[in-house]
């Protein structure tokens, strides 16, 4: 049997964390962009930090070896910031790299050997087509069944799992309408965000660049209207849409650990991570379900709960995995913040906003904030760290006392999910 | 023919000779498909070969308008959306498949049957598994 109690072997706190602008970047490498994550991170640290303090560094990437043709990415991210000869480990767990190498870090530190730790997620995308970006991400799911039997794609796969849940809860796109707009409202609050715009800002522009162009204006009463739309949101894998889908992006994202029993070293604002999981499952066809839940985000979740003494209702706000508007409607029921089929209707009553219960992805998600793939999970975790020090900016929680934050990154289609629960002590 | 290795490349054998062969666990019953070489319920590595007769139930599906490269070969593409996502088979097993319906639309829990569709030209000619309304 599967261990259950799980703890650390010490404590271990978060001291400093940070994102790149996420966007399209032509001019810049995964080390370029890292690098800017890294600056960013430093400039976090409370009482400040010593370069030369870092004792290893754990890098999330997917693939650079298909985006840039570059592998080896460890070595390379250590010298760019100044950090050789100390060990330097790439972490793949396709979109759930970082989450991953966070985990490592944390286990590295918990172990004894390290007491500070940099850990860090990269991806850049931008440089390859649309249809590259989607060949590449397709060998994060099963390639001979998946992608070479069933000519199945990351959305498609996405498309199968929305049309089960419609079917079995009667929700319809219009339900996946709100989590894009909920979450482009918040991302237009991230001055880091890709999309930095709500939806109704979209459409705005676009509307001005069709009058610019003396094309005829669409008559759109809302951003609803606009999103309904074919020619404003076409259609990529039915019944999801353009903007059902994150962007293709540009990013990373860093945060420095350290041992709980130095943190007061470099701040009086300690957050500690209260639990860590990550689990497996099989692809889809092998989940013996009927694809409208993931289980290893239940696995890991369980695990989560117990291992930080927890139940879902004490998370004050979560990050969750909208890498397509259904995966945040059902991560918020497989993480127990709503009942089974329910997720749909607190999403679509806006139960999910950022000044609601239960705040979902007030960064903007992966939807609006940009998913480069093994920037995610990392970009989630330091945004959970600003939200528990009351640090967001704009967008920062104010209507409840934030303790408990959770991220909730997922690799692939399910295949691994890792889970944390930050406390602000 | 070495059809006693219960894997991937035995399973497209079959598949081009147009039959459906999946592996039962001697010990629990489970049926896999494709085969493989260690039971995924109960950890068995007593395999047999079963053939299934392809009658199954669309659990989730996509149209696909955005096509990958293959299938853009074929002519697909968004003028031309395709349908695939994932059926249960009665005999146990779900699997991930095209669904060529023609002019009939899709819905979850549609009774199909599993048929092979000769597929490509010259070096890419293959057989495709593909599932058609019953």
């Amino acid at each position: 049997m599967i261990k259950t109690e799980r703890k650390l072997g010490r404590d271990v706190a978060v001291i400093g964390g940070a994102m790149s602008p996420f966007g399209v970047f032509p001019e810049k490498t995964s080390r370029d962009l890292m690098a800017d994550a890294y600056t960013a991170a430093l400039e976090t640290v409370d009482k400040q930090l010593d370069p030369q303090d870092i004792e290893a560094l754990y890098i999330g990437n997917f693939t650079s070896d298909l985006f840039e043709h570059q592998s080896h990415l460890g070595h390379l991210i250590a010298d760019w910031l100044g950090l050789s000869p100390r060990p330097a480990t790439r972490i793949e767990g396709a979109c759930a790299s970082s989450g991953l190498a966070f985990r490592e870090g944390m286990m590295a530190i918990a172990s004894g050997m390290y007491d500070i730790v940099l850990v860090g997620g990269v991806e850049k995308m931008s440089s390859a087509s649309t249809e590259e970006v989607q060949e590449y991400l397709a060998v994060a799911s099963d390639v001979q069944l998946e992608v070479e039997q069933a000519a199945l794609t990351f959305p498609g796969i996405f498309a199968a799992i929305a049309s089960a849940y419609f079917a079995k809860y009667g929700a319809t796109r219009e339900h996946l309408l709100r989590v894009a707009v909920k979450n482009h409202e918040n991302g237009a609050l991230n001055p880091n965000a890709q999309y930095n715009a709500t939806l109704r800002d979209v459409m705005e522009r676009r509307k001005e660049t069709l009058q610019a162009r003396g094309k005829p204006v669409p008559d759109w009463a809302d951003e609803y209207d606009f999103l309904r739309d074919e020619r404003a949101n076409p259609v990529v894998a039915a019944p999801l849409h353009l903007f059902d889908c994150s962007p293709i992006s540009d990013g990373a994202a860093c945060m420095i650990l350290a041992a709980a029993e130095v943190a007061d070293n470099f701040t009086d604002e300690v957050v500690r991570i209260r639990a860590s999981a990550q689990t497996s499952a099989p692809p889809p066809a092998t989940w013996n379900s009927d694809l409208t839940s993931l289980p290893a985000v239940q696995a890991a979740a369980r695990q989560a709960y117990d291992m930080a003494g927890v139940l879902p209702s004490d998370i004050d706000f979560a990050e969750v995995h909208d890498c397509f508007t259904p995966a945040e409607i059902i991560a918020t029921e497989d993480l127990g913040f709503f009942q089974p089929g329910q997720g749909a209707v607190a999403a679509a009553e806006f139960q999910t906003a950022r000044n609601s219960d239960m705040p979902i992805n007030v960064s903007g998600g992966l939807k609006a904030k940009g998913h480069p793939v093994g920037a995610t999970g990392l970009a989630q975790l330091q945004e959970v760290w600003h939200q528990l020090r009351g640090t967001a900016g704009q967008r920062q929680i104010t209507h409840k006392d934030l303790r408990l934050g959770l991220t909730h990154n997922v690799g692939g289609t399910g295949g691994t999910c890792v889970i944390h629960i930050l406390e602000h002590v | 023919m070495p059809n006693d290795d219960f894997n991937f490349a035995t399973y497209q054998r079959f598949l081009a000779d147009r039959k459906l062969m999946g592996c039962r666990c001697q010990k629990c019953g489970r049926c896999s498909l494709p085969p493989r070489p260690i039971c995924p319920e109960c950890r068995s590595r007593n395999m047999e070969w079963t053939e299934l007769d392809g009658e199954g139930a669309v659990v989730g599906f996509g149209e696909i308008a955005v096509v990958p490269a293959p299938m853009a070969k074929l002519g697909y593409g968004r003028g031309r959306p395709y349908v695939s996502g994932f059926v249960t088979l009665h005999d146990g097993p779900t699997l991930p498949a095209r669904i060529e319906a023609g002019q009939h639309p899709v819905r979850v829990g549609m009774l199909v049957q599993a048929d092979f569709l000769e597929e490509g030209l010259g070096d890419e000619a293959h057989v495709a598994l593909v599932f058609r309304p019953e």
